[in-house]
């Protein structure tokens, strides 16, 4: 809380945003380089899948840096509704496209690894399938950015959108893993973290933390870039006051 | 001592240090003034200087920034009430509904007692009674408006360009419904871009003026 | 709350009376789903055979579509014309406007469908049992499409093109309706009235309108603003 109220504060927020980012940023480099190299070179291969396996570096974090935007943008959208303030709005609507970046990538690596696992590109597994639904949920959130011209009529709908659409992901989510056992009888399920031996937990937990850090840092660029623009152009000259006569 | 009661008085609606901007535009900044029962205030300006903002801000439709409006010393936007009758750029009526219909639409929504066609007659539109409110002419159409406002019982009236569109018999039956209004204790702010004509005993004009560069 | 009921009760009046005065506009939903199931059995052969088990899948997302395009105009009428301005205004609860609003939107639009059911039915020659189920499936899972859709239609009013849109904005949050509607249409066959999805689908009823109508009225409070 004591944060929150800190950075709710643009001035302070600018300043933390100016120093953090860069710091995100070059953390992210770091970590995904080595990720990338332990994770192909340095790590064993899968005693099923194979070298396959290894597109999981990529694939997993990815699904879940999707699925923690979402949840961000969510919760920036509920500061922003409830205090009205504007800065929870731009990161909010900041989370949006990064968060659908890296939601496509999940879908993307996770149909190459369907390749080689399932021999085709597409399976209605149900991590595939939410993950899906998560893209197109964050496609509704911003084509209603985009598409309403006022700007803090656009954040509040917006802000809305994603708050409902968070309280129903976890619904999602389960409606489709029952509907997934339901018609799925057999297939080589794709591995989970905690099952991992710590040789390959290590790669995936470098990734993960490089993704976040990629995420931060486009966030936090994107709020700086629209924070100025907007101080740009309040420096508008003031309405002259009324006057008032009596007839 | 006398004069110190009367100051301490509060105003039906009284503005204080009202800002309001529109996206990133500053339209109104540091406005102050009050309404007591009869007046009349006429609000006049270009078109987009924000008359019709101020307006909504009257009524509760839109919070301002900075400032306070309050209704007998209440803050609208804190404890809503129903005194004002808003009537914007739109007529609101149901193009399919008769006037009588659409009146007693908002009788159920207004749990007025007062019945509709006792209205309708005061707005002089009993012989359109039964007619589609689509085939009511632009005057009747906005005497069906006004019809609204006193089915609402609202002291107050914030009318944006009650006038627009109107011949000048139209006009000048609105402005007589208004001048009966406000002669029975009501009080009516009026956005117009036409001359202000007095109404009532204590007329008033606000002109909002634009930024420096518009 | 006598008074909050007649303000309800009036809208959902006026809202039928609108309705069937528009020369038969909100039929349109009924025609669609006729449009629909007709074109799917063309596009599939028109083999019963073939036919047969996937129609309750069809009758469902004929529902769907026919009623997600119902949505775009709920609240943009009153929108437009100001209507929704002087509702706030009134100091009626914004609440209790969405629920009328929705009432009368589902006696306009899921009614007919549900009676259309039977001849849907015919359309496939699908047994009784299997109609029975998409009778219960619909009828409990009518509010939550009800209240998302609501809840998308408020959210683009004055928007260019939100037809598209809308849909987009809907079909997630009805993807747990879909799953659990079919899954239930199959299983009442066998095992009753009492089956799980059923009452996952009667769950999520609920969780929508607690979520729907609030967010709706919120909505649309930012749109008169």
């Amino acid at each position: 809380m004591g944060v929150i109220s800190f950075l709710a504060n643009p001035l302070r927020f600018k300043k933390f945003a100016r120093v953090a980012a860069p710091i995100f940023g070059v953390l992210a480099l770091v970590l995904i380089v080595t990720g990338i190299w332990i994770g192909l070179w340095r790590s064993p291969e899968d005693q099923l899948q194979g070298h396959s396996v290894r597109i999981m570096y990529v694939h997993v974090p990815a699904v879940w840096i999707g699925m923690m935007a979402y949840a961000a943008m969510a919760l920036a959208s509920l500061f922003a509704y409830i205090w009205r303030h504007p800065l929870s709005d731009e990161l909010a609507r900041a989370c949006a496209l990064p968060g659908a970046a890296f939601t496509a990538l999940g879908l993307l690596s996770g149909s190459l690894w369907g390749k080689t696992s399932w021999g085709t590109f597409w399976q209605w597994d149900g991590r595939m399938t939410s993950t899906l639904i998560l893209l197109f949920l964050f496609i509704g959130y911003m084509a209603v950015w985009a598409g309403t011209p006022d700007k803090r009529r656009a954040a509040r709908i917006a802000g809305l959108v994603a708050m409902v659409g968070s309280i129903n992901l976890p619904i999602i989510k389960f409606s489709v893993d029952w509907w997934n056992t339901l018609h799925q009888t057999s297939s080589v399920s794709m591995p989970d973290a905690p099952g991992l031996p710590p040789s390959n937990l290590l790669p995936l937990m470098l990734m993960t933390f490089g993704y976040s850090f990629f995420f931060g840092w486009l966030v936090l660029s994107q709020v700086l870039n629209s924070i100025s623009k907007a101080g740009e152009r309040r420096q508008r000259p003031a309405a002259a006051s009324p006057t008032m006569e009596t007839l | 001592m006398i004069q110190t009661a009367s100051q301490q008085k509060t105003s039906m609606l009284a503005v204080t240090n009202l800002s309001v901007s529109r996206g990133e535009r500053l339209l109104i900044e540091d406005l102050s003034f009050s309404l007591e029962p009869g007046d009349t205030l006429w609000v006049t300006g270009s078109n987009g200087i924000g008359k019709t903002t101020l307006l909504k801000c009257i009524s509760g439709l839109l919070r301002p920034e900075t400032g306070s409006i309050c209704w007998h010393g209440t803050d609208i936007y804190i404890y809503p009430h129903s005194g004002t009758g808003y009537q914007g750029h739109h007529d609101g009526h149901k193009p399919n509904l008769t006037a009588l219909e659409n009146l007693q639409f908002w009788q159920s929504i207004y749990s007025s007692p007062v019945p509709a066609q006792e209205i309708l007659e005061k707005v002089g539109l009993s012989a359109q009674m039964d007619l589609r409110a689509k085939s009511l002419s632009a005057g009747q159409s906005r005497r069906l408006s006004l019809a609204r406002l006193l089915m609402k019982r609202a002291s107050l009236w914030v009318l944006d360009e009650p006038a627009a569109a109107l011949d000048i018999k139209g006009q000048k039956i609105i402005q007589t419904l208004v001048a009966d209004h406000v002669a029975n204790g009501g009080c009516a702010v009026i956005a117009s871009h036409t001359a202000p004509e007095k109404i009532g005993e204590h007329t008033r004009v606000l002109t909002l003026n634009g930024a420096a560069d518009a | 709350m006598v008074p909050q009921m007649r303000k309800i009760s009036g809208i959902i009046v006026r809202d039928i009376c609108i309705a069937l005065r528009s020369g038969g506009a909100w039929l349109m939903g009924l025609v669609f789903f006729a449009v629909f199931l007709s074109l799917s059995a063309i596009a599939l052969g028109g083999e019963f055979k073939t036919l047969r088990p996937l129609a309750p899948a069809l009758i469902w997302l004929a529902v769907v579509f026919s009623l997600l395009f119902s949505f775009e105009h709920l609240f943009a009428d009153d929108a437009d014309d100001g209507t929704l301005e002087h509702i706030k205004l009134s100091g009626m609860s914004m609440h209790a406007y969405v629920l009328a609003k929705i009432c009368a939107h589902w006696l306009l639009s899921i009614l007919p469908l549900i009676l259309a059911l039977p001849l849907a039915g015919l359309l496939f020659d699908i047994p009784v049992a299997l109609l029975g189920g998409l009778f219960i499936s619909i009828l409990l899972a009518s509010p939550a499409l009800v209240c998302y859709g609501a809840f998308s239609g408020a959210c683009l009013v004055g928007f260019k093109g939100g037809g598209f849109l809308l849909v987009l904005l809907t079909i997630p949050l009805v993807v747990p309706v879909l799953i659990f509607a079919l899954g239930g249409v199959i299983s009442y066959a066998d095992a009753g009235l009492l089956t799980t999805e059923f009452q996952a689908l009667l769950g999520i009823s609920l969780i929508a309108s607690a979520i729907g109508i609030p967010a709706t009225a919120a909505a649309l409070n930012t749109i008169t603003e």
